[in-house]
């Protein structure tokens, strides 16, 4: 039976006030203690946290310096550190036609006073300045209700090749030193997508460049997901064979010995890349093993018939998507038990460890061949939705800082390859490919 | 009819070495193109099939260079403690090079002391290991080889006086954390529908207790407002906060929540 979009929008808003009425049942009942003992004072390192009830939300304004320098490298570095920085949502970024005048090399002070007066809070200066085949890229933070002098920086040699990344690592540095929380912009992203008759594994930049092939065209390609050290996994079949599980790293593509004769449809590894799971195909459905990352040590970890995409939380819970072979609709269980709404087809589960806590992200359909992005803590509990009524959105991949959401969408016609701000929910396009099984991650770190 | 006759008279007049000539020469021809259609074959002149482009490998190359310490570190909770080089000596004792009477002393030209004569005093004679200088204008102070450092100091000049942290860094977390944690409980907590100047008024302090998991695990009220409405409010805030998880510090300074905090309901907004 197929339900149209009022009824399937009337259920959801029920399913979310049972939720509601469900947790404020909870609440009603928790053990909480109420007296009027008067507390000691407070010395703690927050002190006390005047509570008015105002709901508002203000972002701390900066200032990324302008730059002069002609240097390519230069111009690259500011460029992406400005875009990266605006991506995050976080700040208000000052215009640069609003800098006062002055002086903008590398080594001339910054103007104090008439940054404060355009609200900055904080000023970032970045460089790169060519050094023979090198480059000397630099990234400075100035706080100023601290004064003129830098508060932290960060300077990395490198290769002239290798400007553009490295301009995503001092982001992530000067992130850390604005927010306490280091950025994820040096990072990868993996997704299969269609190759002529065939599917191959792409790999893409996180702000959207370098979109290269990594697999055979002549394989069918599915589930890619990374591993350690910059690895990247994925399930192939060659010739209509069962699709088998393999590891591309350092450029060379080598399978993965597992105990299955079947197909292997989706790896996924924990945090710390000590357990591996893979869903299997086993009697015309199929089941979530969970072992060691070398593939050892299968145990049988789902509780449905069908189980598949699996993926671990930054907390080590085991999500998956799971359903009866004699019903179409799928759910999303976390530790063998349903998270998703029932009702709503449900796939590609992640988790996003955000600023706010824990996260998990998944599609829906919600009729007419659409789907949609919906986030709930990770037990499932107070649900919303990322995404309505722009196109069909699918398979959300998490930023390794948890404060970007990328997602396949078909919306404004555009479609693509779409990245969502979790502090600001704002979207950008970041590039026109379509496919599926989106994954991100970090870059290994320099050595 | 008449070509047929034409042809056979041309031929007929033909001699056989001039036929086999001709023959020859075709056959030569034919096997000149043959080897030509043969060598292009081989050279690189002929077309390929076009093959996809293996994808290529990008590696990375990055030469780290070791952070600079943050510039600014004054102050600290600290005492920052020197290196044992570079702690202040206590300055050497010298004497100034003075003559005394002697019955000792020989009886001869170059036995007699160039230096003057020393100044007959109560005060101790020099140690006889002691060093020596022609003139001696140092006036000695106490060592104070333990002295405190004056290279770090109480606070930063541009801090406030109710400041605590010195850390420029954690300083700005904290205080990012805390305004999450007040947009935590500014978005439970509302303010009962009293007039304005009354409400202006009150305000209650809560302290809350803070599970491991940054769950809400209960509150102690330490000052009521005394207003029935307004403590009600809050009373219902607290409680529907009660087992929620409180958003979780910043990663890099992860002791900043500590198992209780602090917090006063009140409305500050101005009356119109």
């Amino acid at each position: 039976m197929r339900m149209n979009g009022r009824k399937i929008g009337l259920t959801l808003g029920l399913w979310l006030a049972a939720l509601c009425v469900a947790a404020g049942a909870a609440a009603q009942t928790a053990p909480a203690q109420a007296s009027t003992t008067a507390p000691p004072p407070d010395e703690s390192v927050l002190g006390e946290l005047l509570v008015t009830g105002h709901k508002t939300d203000k972002l701390p304004r900066i200032a990324i310096l302008p730059s002069l320098s002609a240097d390519l490298e230069d111009v690259i570095v500011r460029s992406v550190v400005r875009r990266d920085i605006e991506l995050t949502g976080l700040f208000e970024l000052i215009s640069d036609s609003k800098a006062p005048v002055g002086l903008y090399s590398f080594d001339d002070p910054v103007d104090v006073p008439e940054w404060q007066k355009l609200g900055a809070e904080a000023i970032v200066k970045v460089a790169a300045r060519p050094k023979g085949k090198q480059a000397e890229v630099s990234g400075v933070a100035y706080f100023l209700n601290v004064g003129k002098e830098p508060v932290y920086q960060k300077k990395l040699t490198v290769d002239k090749a290798d400007v553009r990344v490295t301009a995503h690592r001092i982001t992530d540095a000067l992130l850390g030193a604005l927010t306490g929380r280091p950025g994820g912009f040096a990072s990868q992203l993996a997704f299969a997508a269609r190759w002529t008759k065939n599917q191959r594994v792409f790999r893409l930049d996180a702000d959207g460049q370098s979109l290269t092939p990594l697999t055979d065209a002549a394989d069918f390609a599915i589930a890619p997901m990374w591993g350690p050290n910059g690895s990247l996994f994925f399930s192939s079949s060659h010739e209509y064979s069962p699709f088998g599980l393999f590891s591309l790293a350092n450029g060379s593509i080598k399978p993965v010995t597992l105990p299955f004769k079947t197909s292997v449809y989706g790896v996924a590894f924990n945090k710390d890349y000590s357990k591996m799971a893979v869903a299997v195909a086993e009697g015309g459905k199929s089941t979530i093993y969970v072992g060691l990352a070398d593939g050892t040590g299968m145990t049988k970890a789902s509780t449905t018939e069908l189980a598949t995409h699996p993926v671990f939380s930054p907390t080590g819970k085991l999500a998956w998507i799971g359903g009866e072979a004699a019903h179409g609709s799928t759910r999303v269980y976390v530790d063998g038990k349903p998270v998703s709404p029932s009702g709503f087809g449900a796939s590609a589960p992640t988790f996003c460890d955000t600023e706010d806590g824990v996260r998990l992200i998944y599609s829906v359909g919600v009729g007419n061949d659409q789907r949609d992005l919906v986030m709930s803590d990770d037990q499932g509990r107070g649900t919303s939705r990322l995404t309505q009524g722009q196109g069909s959105n699918t398979y959300p991949a998490c930023s390794p800082d948890g404060r970007l959401l990328a997602f396949f969408s078909t919306r404004k016609e555009q479609p693509g390859i779409y990245m969502m701000s979790l502090k600001r929910f704002t979207t950008q396009l970041l590039t026109s490919k379509i496919g599926e099984s989106l994954r991100w991650a970090a870059l290994p770190p320099t050595k | 009819m008449a070509s047929r006759t034409l042809y056979s008279t041309g031929l007929s007049s033909l001699a056989t070495q001039d036929v086999l000539l001709a023959l020859g020469g075709a056959g030569l021809v034919e096997a000149a193109l043959f080897a030509l259609a043969v060598a292009a074959g081989a050279s690189s002149a002929h077309i390929k099939p076009h093959e996809e482009a293996p994808p290529e490998s990008i590696p990375i190359k990055v030469l780290p260079v070791l952070d600079d310490t943050p510039l600014l570190k004054l102050g600290g909770k600290q005492k920052a403690k020197l290196p044992e080089m570079w702690k202040k000596q206590p300055p050497v004792q010298r004497f100034e090079e003075k003559s005394a009477p002697s019955t000792q002393a020989k009886k001869t030209p170059d036995a007699i002391p160039t230096s003057a004569l020393a100044k007959p005093d109560a005060s101790p004679p020099p140690p006889p290991d002691a060093e020596v200088a022609k003139q001696v204008d140092q006036v000695l102070l106490d060592a104070t080889p333990d002295a405190a450092p004056t290279v770090e100091g109480e606070g930063h000049p541009d801090g406030v006086k109710e400041g605590t942290e010195t850390d420029p860094l954690k300083a700005r977390a904290v205080s990012q954390y805390k305004a999450k944690l007040i947009a935590w409980f500014n978005a439970r907590f509302t303010p009962p529908d009293l007039p304005c100047e009354e409400l202006n008024k009150l305000s209650a302090s809560v302290r809350v207790n803070v599970g491991g998991d940054r769950s809400v695990q209960g509150f102690t009220v330490g000052r009521a407002s005394g207003n029935a409405d307004f403590d009600a409010r809050v009373q219902s805030t607290m409680q529907g906060a009660v087992g929620a998880e409180l958003p979780p510090p910043p990663p890099l300074f992860p002791d900043i929540l500590e198992s209780t905090l602090s917090i006063r309901l009140a409305r500050t907004e101005k009356c119109e």
